[in-house]
């Protein structure tokens, strides 16, 4: 080591007059590439007038034989000096090999912004071909209706002989056709709901409403029909006798809708659905549980999913649209509740979603705390 | 059911091969979907009524200037300048239209605001049962 010192300072004491020279071998001594310092004028300029400035001022030191630099009459401050030097050189070695490399990271980063650009431009066509999907998703959906309805209204008046007796084969067909035409505006609500979901056409007007009495009892109502065409039983059970929540009123009948025609819509006939709510610290929780086949462990979260037909079930319930309960997760989300799906398969059959309570009405939930822990339990 | 036929002039029966002395009630369908008013008309047709058409509610309007209905059965939805709750006001708010009584049909929630005497008679959500539009139209005309 202190044998290439010395040798150093004789080289560069020779050839200072030579800068180039000079940083060629100062290069070739320290196995460094001459062509990278080079490639950065500014930085080769800066260690040359450096390095050249310090030799000088060695060479300016009286009675000094600088062919001899480990002799006494070096300081061990000017070695201190020429070892910084070659610690200089060697950083600036790898600064300008960090300015390569930025470079080339430059390059690259450019690339990357020309790509995300490329893929922004197709993200904007993609969106634009989902809106022209869901417009028309939303057209054909209006469209259907209309006819839709007209063919179970006549059905219905068929099967109710108002025009005319059927016999039981002709019956049996309208009833069909009435299940299916059911199936049918049911699919199209749900689609005509996901193209206003989507569009963000789905405006909230959020005010404080009496879940009971706004929500649940017209819903209740409003489906009577269903439970009894399957003859199903429903349970309705709480401790809570007022209930206050800050939301939509349409959206969260959509909701309930949802998740209890789904319960119909699954469930057995002659079986049961059992609806519960409570209020739990500061959420309402709804449960809404049909007796019938369920659902199987792994197929459970999937109920959520877009587009979702479980295939555990057969085509004898007719084939749903697969949004009923994506819809509803997505306007329980919007409203800051969640939602979930139990099942113990064969048996029943769970949706639960839980929505923040209205504040100011919270106390009373708190009063009822005793009520709803032994409940719980 | 007797076997009728409607003329202008009102309902011929056959067998009695006369014209009924009062005129058949007129029932004013309006729709801008025709499945809905076919519907509609067919149901109301069990019974015998008179039965008017209209497309938009402004042509409906037209109407009920000329004639006065006995029941007017009305879309929500409808294109033009009066949809079914606009036309419904216009009809409770004028003193020479305000007793015909409106049902409003509609394929989604309807939240009525305002005075209540601007309110239908009564509310059908799409789809709707057609027997019992025909059980509230028979209520209505037994009780009046």
């Amino acid at each position: 080591m202190n044998g290439d010192f010395e040798q150093n300072i004789k080289t560069w004491r020779k050839k200072y007059a030579d800068p180039e020279m000079r940083i060629d071998e100062l290069f070739r001594n320290y196995n460094i590439s001459t062509e990278l310092i080079k490639r950065t004028p500014s930085l080769h300029d800066l260690f040359d007038r450096v390095l050249l400035e310090y030799i000088k001022r060695l060479d300016e030191i009286p009675g000094k034989d600088l062919s001899h630099p480990s002799g006494p009459e070096f300081s061990e401050y000017d070695r201190e000096k020429l070892r910084s030097l070659i610690m200089f050189s060697s950083q600036a070695v790898l600064l300008k090999e960090n300015s390569e490399i930025f470079k080339a990271l430059e390059e690259k980063n450019s690339e990357l912004l020309k790509t995300a650009k490329k893929l922004e431009k197709a993200n904007e066509e993609l969106k634009a071909l989902n809106r022209q999907y869901l417009n028309m998703l939303g057209f054909v959906s209006h469209e259907l209706r209309s006819p839709l309805i007209s063919i179970l209204g006549f059905a219905e008046l068929l099967d109710e002989n108002l025009l005319g007796n059927l016999n039981d084969e002709q019956k049996k067909a309208i009833q069909i056709i009435m299940r299916s035409s059911r199936n049918l505006i049911e699919m199209i609500r749900n689609y005509l709901d996901l193209s206003k979901i989507e569009q963000g056409g789905l405006k909230m007007e959020r005010r404080p409403l009496n879940f009971i009495d706004i929500i649940l009892k017209p819903t209740l109502e409003e489906m009577q029909e269903q439970f009894s065409k399957k003859n199903i039983s429903v349970w309705v059970d709480s401790n809570q006798e007022e209930v206050w929540l800050y939301a939509d009123e349409k959206l969260l009948k959509v909701v309930l809708v949802n998740v209890i025609s789904n319960a119909v819509k699954y469930g057995e006939d002659n079986g049961e659905i059992h609806l519960d709510f409570m209020a739990i610290e500061n959420n309402l929780k709804v449960r809404v549980t049909n007796t019938g086949r369920g659902v199987e462990k792994d197929e459970v979260k999937k109920v959520f999913e877009k587009f979702t037909q479980l295939d555990s079930y057969d085509t004898k319930v007719g084939k749903g649209s697969g949004l009923g309960l994506y819809n509803t997760k997505y306007i329980i989300e919007k409203h800051g509740g969640k939602i979930w799906a139990e099942s113990e398969f064969g048996k029943w059959f769970r949706i639960v979603f839980q929505l923040p309570l209205l504040k100011k009405h919270n106390q009373q939930s708190y009063d009822n705390q005793d009520l709803v822990d032994s409940h719980n339990h | 059911m007797e076997k009728t036929i409607q003329t202008a002039e009102g309902v011929l029966d056959f067998e009695k091969n006369e014209l009924y002395a009062s005129p058949p009630r007129k029932i004013l369908i309006v729709d801008d979907e025709k499945e809905i008013r076919d519907l509609v008309r067919e149901t109301i047709m069990i019974d015998n009524f008179e039965i008017l058409e209209a497309g938009t509610g402004d042509r409906a309007y037209e109407i009920i200037q000329k004639i006065t209905p006995d029941l007017i059965i009305l879309d929500v939805k409808m294109p033009g300048s009066l949809d079914g709750i606009a036309l419904t006001k216009k009809i409770k708010q004028n003193e020479k239209t305000k007793d015909i009584p409106v049902f409003l049909l509609t394929a989604v929630p309807v939240e009525l605001v305002g005075d209540s005497s601007d309110y239908p008679d009564a509310l059908f959500y799409k789809p709707f049962s057609p027997m019992d539009l025909l059980d509230q139209i028979t209520g209505l005309f037994s009780d009046g």
